[in-house]
């Protein structure tokens, strides 16, 4: 079904209403996921004297060395009514004063610390929603656990709403009905579009040919009960919704950026095309009806799923104000498109790709290419191998680089050995992009990473997984003809074969699909010793942009904090924290004053630390 | 013993103990704690510090003396170089310091009469 189209005025009150925020009450701060801050002290001439607020410890972290499995904290803080809250990988709810980080209240949801779909304990934070009337419970924290509960607890209070489902949790794994093989873990906080919850779920990555169908789920914020569910590719299987959702209340649309298929590296189990898979698609709040959908990677085998939440921006063209969505993808492409109806703004080419050789695949002969905006980090050139990591293998890089199949991006998975970039963690991931709304331009990291990915028939898997297992990169794809073992494209030292930049960041003007600058970003870091300024860094979790024309982004190797200028990508400011910030910031402003705060979590994606921390910034008083 | 002698190895002692700090991080994160290239950074400190050491304070005999200094001025410059790659600017400073000052003690050293 396509929507009929707004009228332009309606939806520029809305964007302008959604930009002009002081609060961070989602996890992209708004529900158009512009990471777009209102503050205005935060300035590129006032950065410099940024100062710590506090530093508070959730205690709630591990490296995995114990028991419990290592901890993923990517929680964004939410803001809301003048209180900060922090949901934490041992799924605690912490609310603490945003001026003090002094602790107001605790909920312990009591949920099992086992990682049951996920390698490691992961949160990235909770919901906040404002029921508007008075009483007990009008406003509510919702917390997501890994064992498929929701908990509803009272934001003053900290104690459970007894009125929403169970006693205050409702059992989402009670729809999950169809290829139950784990349960809905809920990693993501839910969005929250009026008094309704969008909740999407993580599954088990890679180790599963069959998988729980897709699906979107609505959630009545009061009660608990259930709405509607999206189902976008039933009977098939797919391995999460679990990303966060966009929503224009104004038409009435949530967007969801729709996750790949499994088994994610071989797809000859479906052939038949599924259109809503590894797109975006657009759904009836009200309904659940399907509106559009776009799906940006056909017939996907390279695990490049819709990572993150698109981002809705008005853009000026031909005199109008176009209602417009930016989806980031893993590819490193920018799809700019019409959120009313999904069409293209910028063209989109239509490339041959390269054919697999597997058994039973299939691969789509052509893949959608936006060449406007320009790709994010480069993404249509394999880097070159890295002269200094080529000495000292010894040439190994320079052998492998002859040795293993690439044919550009979009070539497929082998048994010879494929290099995939952008590889599985993407261009971009799930911390997605930031857009100031008055001058419609975009602000993204990326990274340039190139890995190594090998099928392995069936017959001899086991007996090659069997020494090293999901540490080595081995992952099983039970139930098709393939296990596959992915790692980084590294020589004997662990040196990466392919030359820097590995991490970039970039502005892009929207109105004309122009890049403004490019830079490298953050500083790698390899056994402690840092890289050189222009080798950048990977990067997980994403930026913040102010009115006052300062990004602000953690994502980095090094372990910085840190403020660029909006203008040229300069850095402005860091600061040194306990582990890569793999988190998107909070920014927002608490009696008369802006805040920055980062949740400090690391990910061993990037380097083995792990911390607890959640940091707060201010300027001097 | 002579003052100006002392002067490097004082530095590079304090070089150690800087390594020391970077490495184990008792006063709180320096984004290198317990890191290889800290652990190398410390190894090469210490090992400068006594190679110094034993040269400024055992009084071995002159073919002995300047192999030490010259296997400690070795280690205090790789020291220094992991420590700018560690971004430890000041245990960078104080090896190289250190450094110079042993090349540069004995032209100031003045001969007995």
């Amino acid at each position: 079904m396509i929507r009929s189209l707004i009228p332009a005025a309606l939806l520029l009150t809305a964007t302008a209403a959604q930009a002009q925020q002081d609060s961070w009450t989602a996890f992209h701060g708004d529900l158009a996921s512009t990471k777009f801050s209102n503050a205005r002290s935060l300035t590129p001439d006032s950065v410099g004297r940024l100062e710590r607020a506090w530093d508070y410890r959730t205690g709630d972290v591990s490296d995995g060395s114990g028991d419990l499995a290592e901890t993923v904290w990517s929680a964004t803080p939410v803001y809301a009514d003048g209180t900060l809250y922090l949901g934490t990988p041992f799924y605690r709810i912490v609310a603490l004063d945003p001026a003090t980080g002094e602790e107001r209240w605790t909920y312990d949801s009591a949920s099992t610390l086992e990682p049951l779909t996920q390698p490691a304990l992961k949160n990235r934070g909770v919901a906040y929603w404002n029921g508007g009337d008075t009483g007990p419970c009008v406003r509510r924290v919702f917390l997501g656990t890994m064992d498929a509960e929701l908990h509803a607890v009272d934001a003053e209070t900290g104690q459970r709403c007894a009125d929403f489902a169970d006693g205050g949790v409702l059992n989402v794994n009670q729809w999950n009905t169809v290829n139950d093989v784990f349960p809905f873990s809920l990693l993501q906080p839910p969005l929250v579009v009026g008094d309704t919850l969008l909740l999407g779920w993580a599954g088990a990555d890679w180790e599963y040919s069959v998988a729980p169908p897709g699906n979107l789920l609505a959630i009545d914020a009061r009660s608990g009960d259930l709405l509607w569910e999206a189902s976008f590719i039933p009977p098939e299987m797919i391995d999460r919704t679990g990303t966060a959702n966009t929503a224009d209340p104004e038409l009435g649309l949530v967007y969801a950026p729709v996750s790949s298929p499994s088994p994610n590296y071989w797809g000859g189990a479906r052939t038949d095309p599924i259109p809503i898979a590894t797109s975006v698609t657009a759904v009836d709040i009200a309904s659940g009806e399907v509106a559009w959908t776009f799906q940006h990677v056909r017939h996907d085998i390279w695990d490049y799923d819709t990572p993150s939440a698109p981002t809705l921006v008005d853009i000026p063209r031909d005199g109008q104000m176009i209602p417009a969505l930016v989806q980031a993808t893993k590819q490193g492409f920018l799809f700019v498109l019409d959120r009313r109806t999904g069409e293209p703004l910028f063209p989109i080419e239509d490339r041959p790709v390269p054919a697999s050789t597997a058994t039973g695949e299939v691969t789509a002969p052509t893949q959608p290419f936006a060449m406007t905006p320009t790709p994010v980090g480069n993404p249509l050139e394999l880097p070159p191998v890295w002269r200094l990591s080529d000495v000292v293998s010894l040439g190994q890089c320079s052998r492998d680089r002859e040795k293993y199949l690439y044919q550009g991006i979009f070539t497929p998975p082998s048994e010879q050995g494929t290099l995939f970039f952008p590889g599985t963690a993407g261009a971009t991931n799930w911390g997605g992009v930031s857009v100031d709304p008055d001058r419609a331009i975009l602000y993204v990291n990326a990274s340039r990473i190139v890995q190594l990915i090998h099928l392995i028939p069936r017959d001899e898997y086991d007996s090659e997984a069997r020494e090293g297992g999901n540490e080595e990169g081995y992952h099983p794809q039970e139930g098709a003809p393939y296990g596959i073992h992915l790692t980084d494209w590294s020589n004997w030292a662990g040196m990466p074969c392919w030359a820097p930049p590995f991490g970039t960041f970039s502005a892009i003007d929207l109105t004309t699909g122009q890049t403004l600058y490019e830079v490298p970003f953050g500083k790698a870091q390899f056994h402690g010793f840092y890289g050189l300024g222009d080798w950048g860094s990977p990067t997980l979790g994403g930026p913040v942009v102010t009115a006052g024309g300062v990004v602000f982004i953690g994502a980095s190797m090094d372990s910085r904090v840190r403020a660029l200028d909006a203008a040229t990508g300069r850095e402005l400011w860091s600061d040194l924290v306990e582990a890569p910030a793999v988190s998107i910031p909070a920014v927002f402003t608490h009696e008369g004053v802006d805040y920055v705060v980062f949740a400090v979590g690391g990910n061993s994606i990037l380097k083995p630390e792990v911390s607890d921390q959640a940091v707060a910034y201010r300027l001097p008083r | 013993m002579r003052i100006l002698s002392v002067i490097p190895l004082i530095l590079l002692a304090a070089g150690a103990v800087l390594a020391g700090i970077a490495f184990a991080g008792p006063f709180g994160n320096t984004g290198v704690d317990l890191t290889l290239g800290a652990g190398l950074a410390l190894l090469g400190s210490v090992a400068a510090t006594l190679l110094a050491g034993i040269a400024t304070l055992a009084h071995p005999r002159r073919g002995w003396r300047r192999a030490l200094i010259a296997l400690a001025v070795l280690a205090a410059l790789l020291a220094a170089l992991a420590a700018v790659f560690l971004m430890q600017t000041l245990l960078a400073a104080a090896m190289l310091a250190g450094a110079a000052g042993l090349i540069a003690a004995p032209f100031f050293e003045r001969t007995p009469r």
